[in-house]
């Protein structure tokens, strides 16, 4: 990726997650059990996203790289994210009060706790310090996907030329008009994705774009017969499928964070999805927790990380490089079938801790 | 004082119970209680020095693979070899029936083959099909010819016209506990192979002459 990304995140403080690091990639998948911390990865990162937006108002940082005062965090998060060359800390205390800074990234972080004052916090403590380009670059305009199927079958206002091609919300609200603009921006675009729908949905023709009302759009699809399958009869995984295709059309954000993009979808499909979230990766960093070793054998080592929990000690993450014979067992086997040969579904033992497989 | 010698371990795969004795099914329900085949013919060669380090029954590899052009059955030895390794083994022993597949000789010499290029500190290898199945190999130890002939239907009913019905595995491994191994029909080439490298593996592993 030609622009910084979220290389590190350190995450402090945080829901499950005590003490954490995580060595992130363009595109990158966060395994493990369930309720292990993987969502909560993705809820920082959205949290800095708004964080980040509200420092954007704020003033320049002064030429120290320190913060202004806040109230001193008790109970609060604390969250390092690294881009190329910078790191911004930001300390969130449990009232909700902010504060960061940022410095470069081969420097110890200043501590903006320890310089805190007492006396400051009686208004709620200054907005945080504006963040160096580095990670704004890296952060502004999050966007986080748990799709939907009733809000991806729902027709939509037409998103007017100059607008933004992003979906309105984290569900895929929004497909149907998503379609329709890249008709007017880019008919070669929408050539394509009719012609990749219609391979890998053989029974299919095209895309069938239909208007509810003179301002809206509905999504369907057409079918070798000519009958027209609308969106409420369209199955979930053609949605869903639909939803992920268009992500490379989209205008680029800098990162996507994506709740198990395997649901709803036939094992064969996770490729093309798969396929589809690489491609956006070139331009979005693409964080996803995923179930599914499809999903996972469509990955590089270096881009999966095993997140547990360890009991009083939090989450804990592990890139699956590191963990114990990974050399050897990835000989063997592709890279969600080495997850699931060693996962057993609870601390993930095997995987981490090397030995016999269950 | 010399250190008494560690026994080595052997790591048992076969398609189950005729093969595997109590070692067949998950971990947990292994017993060493009643032997299968496969480790009586192995104790028939070397009766010393070496213990059962972990069985497999060969549904339990993972079977499905993303990616890749091998054959199924290469991955599964290769599965099985890092089973066994990591099981702290140092032989893995294995025979898998060819059925009605003959593309399946191949693909196990391959994962042979991979075994020792692939991993590091390998286990050492006796293994190879069962031709056509291993009621053939037991036909074979009751002297009979061109066994490797036959389908794997034919041979489980010679054997039941001899008494042996095909889940008996007691009764295979009688045949195999009073064969004489030296007397295998030639032409029962899968079985004597798997003998010749049983022979060359086990004693040097366990440090006692061949016998």
């Amino acid at each position: 990726m030609d622009r910084p990304y979220v290389e590190q995140l350190r995450i402090q403080g945080y829901g499950c997650i005590q003490d954490t690091t995580l060595e992130l990639t363009p595109l990158h998948a966060l395994i493990g059990p369930n309720d292990s911390g993987k969502s909560t990865v993705l809820r920082a990162l959205r949290t800095l996203s708004s964080v980040l937006e509200r420092a954007l108002g704020a003033p320049a940082p002064d030429p120290l790289g320190r913060g202004a005062p806040a109230s001193k965090a008790h109970g609060g998060a604390v969250f390092e994210v690294s881009a190329a060359s910078t790191t911004w800390r930001v300390e969130l205390d449990a009232a909700g009060r902010v504060r960061s800074t940022s410095f470069p990234r081969d420097l110890e972080p200043p501590s903006l706790l320890d310089d805190a004052d007492e006396d400051d916090g009686a208004n709620g403590g200054p907005s945080p310090e504006r963040p160096a380009p580095d990670i704004v670059q890296a952060l502004r305009g999050t966007q986080m996907l748990r799709l939907d199927p009733d809000a991806l079958r729902a027709p939509h206002p037409l998103i007017p030329d100059g607008r933004p091609l992003c979906f309105a919300d984290e569900r895929g609200t929004g497909l149907p008009a998503l379609y329709d603009a890249v008709i007017s921006r880019d008919l070669s675009a929408y050539i394509e994705l009719n012609e990749e729908l219609t391979r890998l949905f053989p029974s299919v023709r095209s895309i069938h774009l239909a208007n509810p009302s003179s301002t809206t759009k509905a999504i369907g699809v057409k079918l070798e017969g000519g009958a027209v399958v609308p969106a409420a009869l369209m199955s979930e995984g053609m949605l869903y499928y639909l939803a992920f295709a268009a992500l490379p059309h989209l205008d680029p954000m800098p990162l996507l964070l994506v709740e198990e993009p395997e649901h709803g979808l036939h094992p064969a499909r996770i490729a093309d999805v798969m396929r589809a979230l690489r491609i956006v990766s070139e331009k979005t960093q693409v964080l996803l927790a995923t179930h599914s070793p499809l999903v996972v054998n469509e990955l590089q080592p270096e881009e999966v990380t095993v997140v547990t929990r360890a009991g009083e000690q939090g989450m804990r993450a592990t890139r699956i490089l590191d963990t114990p014979g990974f050399e050897d067992r990835a000989r063997v086997y592709a890279l969600g079938e080495l997850w699931l040969s060693y996962a057993n579904g609870a601390d993930e033992a095997p995987l981490l801790g090397g030995g016999p497989r269950p | 004082m010399m250190k008494p010698l560690e026994k080595a371990r052997v790591f048992l795969v076969g398609e189950g119970e005729n093969e595997l004795g109590s070692r067949a099914g998950a971990p947990a329900y292994q017993s060493d209680k009643h032997p299968g085949v496969l480790f009586t013919l192995l104790s028939r060669v070397q009766p010393n020095g070496w213990v059962v380090g972990g069985a497999r029954e060969w549904k339990s590899i993972r079977k499905y693979q993303a990616r890749g052009a091998a054959h199924e059955d290469t991955r599964h030895v290769l599965g099985a070899a890092i089973d066994a390794k990591e099981a702290g083994c140092d032989v893995l022993a294995f025979s898998r029936d060819i059925d009605r597949d003959p593309a399946r000789r191949e693909a196990i010499a391959e994962g042979i083959r991979r075994v020792s290029s692939s991993l590091s500190s390998p286990p050492e290898v006796i293994g190879g099909v069962a031709v056509p199945a291993l009621e053939g190999w037991i036909l074979a130890l009751l002297g009979e010819k061109a066994t490797e002939e036959l389908s794997p239907l034919r041979a489980q009913a010679m054997l039941a016209a001899k008494g042996m019905m095909p889940g008996d595995g007691a009764a295979l491994v009688r045949v195999a506990e009073d064969a004489d191994l030296d007397a295998v029909p030639q032409d029962a080439a899968s079985l004597a192979e798997w003998l010749a490298r049983a022979r060359a593996v086990l004693p040097r592993r366990t440090g006692r002459g061949v016998r």
